[in-house]
């Protein structure tokens, strides 16, 4: 069982860091979307798809550790 | 007008907040009458209230003064702060609650305790400490500032009431320890949650007629702020991850995470605290807005506080005035009670006086925690603001070479003290020598995040002489993980 975390884990939480760093070239942008600009209202998204994610990974978290524990 | 209403308001603001800042006591009676009791709330918050006691450190006067001052003055690249507290919260997810688990079992109450363990080290305990502190004092002199950045667009004077309220701050925190700002962050988010909405509803509306419609005057009068170029796009990513490895390492943020009562309490938070995010994106927007009302300011912290003043009349100016001093209280008092923290178990006791009693190590922290927002006054008042934004800038590039410290040894055992001392040294001697490079004077050099120079000095050699040494027992990797 990992003492770690599962690899899922680690790849929910660190796609929203890798997409922030390294999207830029796709989100620079200043064209006006439901009333923001392109940045910022890909920046509500990504918050969202954020805590989305880590939700995900929580659960998973939850039950590996769950079963580490059995 | 004549200005005892407005500073009316204002006190009413400060003394709700005092009272409460008392009462703490009395909310969720104490389960321990130890150290942690104090320092970390006796370690039984829900998610909740550290929800309200993360989010009032982070999203802080400060922030709400200098994010729209950052967009006034350079555009979107002020989006870097939204970007790095997305990134925060991941990072947060994955360390901080293997850190609790092993801080809980050994009653750690700072980063520097369970360095010292993990390393055997008191030396590198000292560092942790010696450097936190270093990176929360003038985050504590930046919220006086936002205070009187706010304060100097009102007819109030700015600082008997400042002095005024972190009287009080220094009184309710010697009193309640982290119960204090952990209840009084309720009301101050409340306000702050109810200020933004307003704000970025009002004045949209009352200057351009809709948001849509401020960004497109935006993109037409701004051009060049409105997108950023390719060098720009470097230093917003450098620096959004930079901040966000660093922020995960000051002992407010590690402070107000031991405090939780469990390790999911600090994983539901991971979850959650990101929708603070959305304030932030909001409060960006006015720094956009005041471009239109007050164009042409020499100093661009100055950009929400003269917006306000420009929109508002002095009762509502106040009134917002009030919530700002609110968002700095809160934070003063947590750092300052993790900043006290680091000095007492980890300068303190192996400086000067080895055992020490818990009332002593108390009374100490104490002591400390009322110099060090007096500290931070002083040097707010006496010195030049230059020197707080160095300093901070400091802490900040010193702050993240704690990273491969603190958080790799969550991870694996392999890293041992000699390499860590090494690398650690090298990674903040590194940074310093870029910082010298830039005058100490700006947080990028050729684009790049000044602390990402360190780190990376600090990574490669720790990877190349990590496997030199012995891998450390102190700590097993069983103590990382959940129980019971």
């Amino acid at each position: 069982m990992y003492k770690r975390y599962h690899p899922l884990v680690w790849i929910l939480t660190i796609l929203p860091i890798i997409i922030l760093s390294f999207g830029i070239p796709y989100y620079n942008r200043n064209n006006v979307i439901f009333g923001f600009n392109f940045m910022s209202f890909f920046l509500i998204i990504m918050d969202l798809v954020t805590i989305s994610l880590t939700a995900i990974a929580y659960y998973i978290e939850k039950n590996t550790s769950q079963k580490r524990k059995q | 007008m004549n200005n005892s209403l407005e500073l009316s308001i204002m006190l009413i603001f400060i003394f709700v907040i005092g009272i409460i800042g008392f009462y703490a006591s009395k909310f969720k009676p104490s389960l321990t009458k130890d150290i942690t009791e104090w320092s970390l709330g006796g370690r039984h918050f829900g998610t909740f209230i550290v929800w309200f006691l993360l989010g009032g450190d982070l999203y802080s006067a400060y922030t709400l003064i200098a994010v729209p001052g950052l967009a006034y003055g350079a555009g979107v690249l002020a989006f870097f702060a939204v970007s790095f507290t997305i990134m925060l919260y991941p990072i947060m997810f994955l360390t901080l609650p293997r850190l609790w688990n092993v801080s809980n079992k050994y009653n750690f109450i700072t980063a520097g305790d369970y360095v010292e363990k993990a390393f055997n080290s008191r030396a590198l305990g000292m560092l942790v400490g010696i450097v936190g502190i270093l990176g929360a004092l003038p985050f504590i002199g930046l919220q006086i500032f936002g205070m009187s950045f706010m304060l100097s667009v009102t007819h109030v004077p700015s600082s008997i009431t400042i002095i005024i309220s972190l009287l009080l701050v220094i009184s309710f925190t010697i009193m309640n320890g982290l119960r204090a700002p952990a209840l009084t962050a309720f009301i101050k988010d409340f306000f702050v949650w109810l200020m933004v909405v307003f704000l970025v509803i009002y004045i949209p509306a009352h200057y351009f007629g809709s948001i849509a419609k401020m960004f497109y005057w935006f993109n037409k009068h701004y051009p060049h702020k409105s997108v950023l170029n390719s060098s720009q796009m470097v230093a917003f990513s450098t620096m959004a991850f930079g901040a966000a490895a660093s922020y995960a390492l000051y002992p407010h943020l590690i402070t107000g995470a031991y405090a939780s009562k469990s390790p999911n309490v600090v994983r539901k938070n991971a979850i959650v605290l990101p929708i603070y995010n959305i304030m932030l994106i909001l409060i960006t927007l006015l720094g956009f807005a005041a471009l239109f009302v007050s164009p042409g300011l020499k100093n661009p912290n100055m950009a929400f506080p003269e917006l306000i003043a420009k929109t508002f009349g002095p009762v509502l100016t106040s009134l917002i005035g009030g919530i700002i001093i609110l968002g700095s209280m809160i934070p003063a008092s947590i750092m300052s009670i993790a900043a006290a923290n680091l000095f007492t178990r980890n300068i303190y006791k192996h400086l000067v006086q080895k055992s020490i009693s818990d009332k002593e190590e108390q009374l100490i922290s104490k002591f400390i925690v009322a110099l060090i927002i007096v500290l931070a006054l002083f040097m707010s008042f006496k010195m030049n603001p230059s020197f707080i934004i160095m300093l901070q800038l400091m802490g900040q590039s010193w702050m993240i070479q704690l990273f491969p410290l603190i958080f790799i040894p969550l991870f694996t055992n392999r890293v041992s003290k000699v390499p860590a001392t090494i690398s650690t040294l090298a990674g903040i001697a590194t940074t310093t020598y870029i910082l010298y490079l830039v005058h100490f004077k700006t947080a990028l050099y050729h684009n790049i995040w000044v602390g990402l120079y360190g780190l990376f000095i600090e990574i490669v050699l720790l990877v190349l002489l990590m496997f030199a040494y012995k891998p450390m027992s102190n700590i097993s990797m069983e103590d990382y993980l959940d129980k019971g």
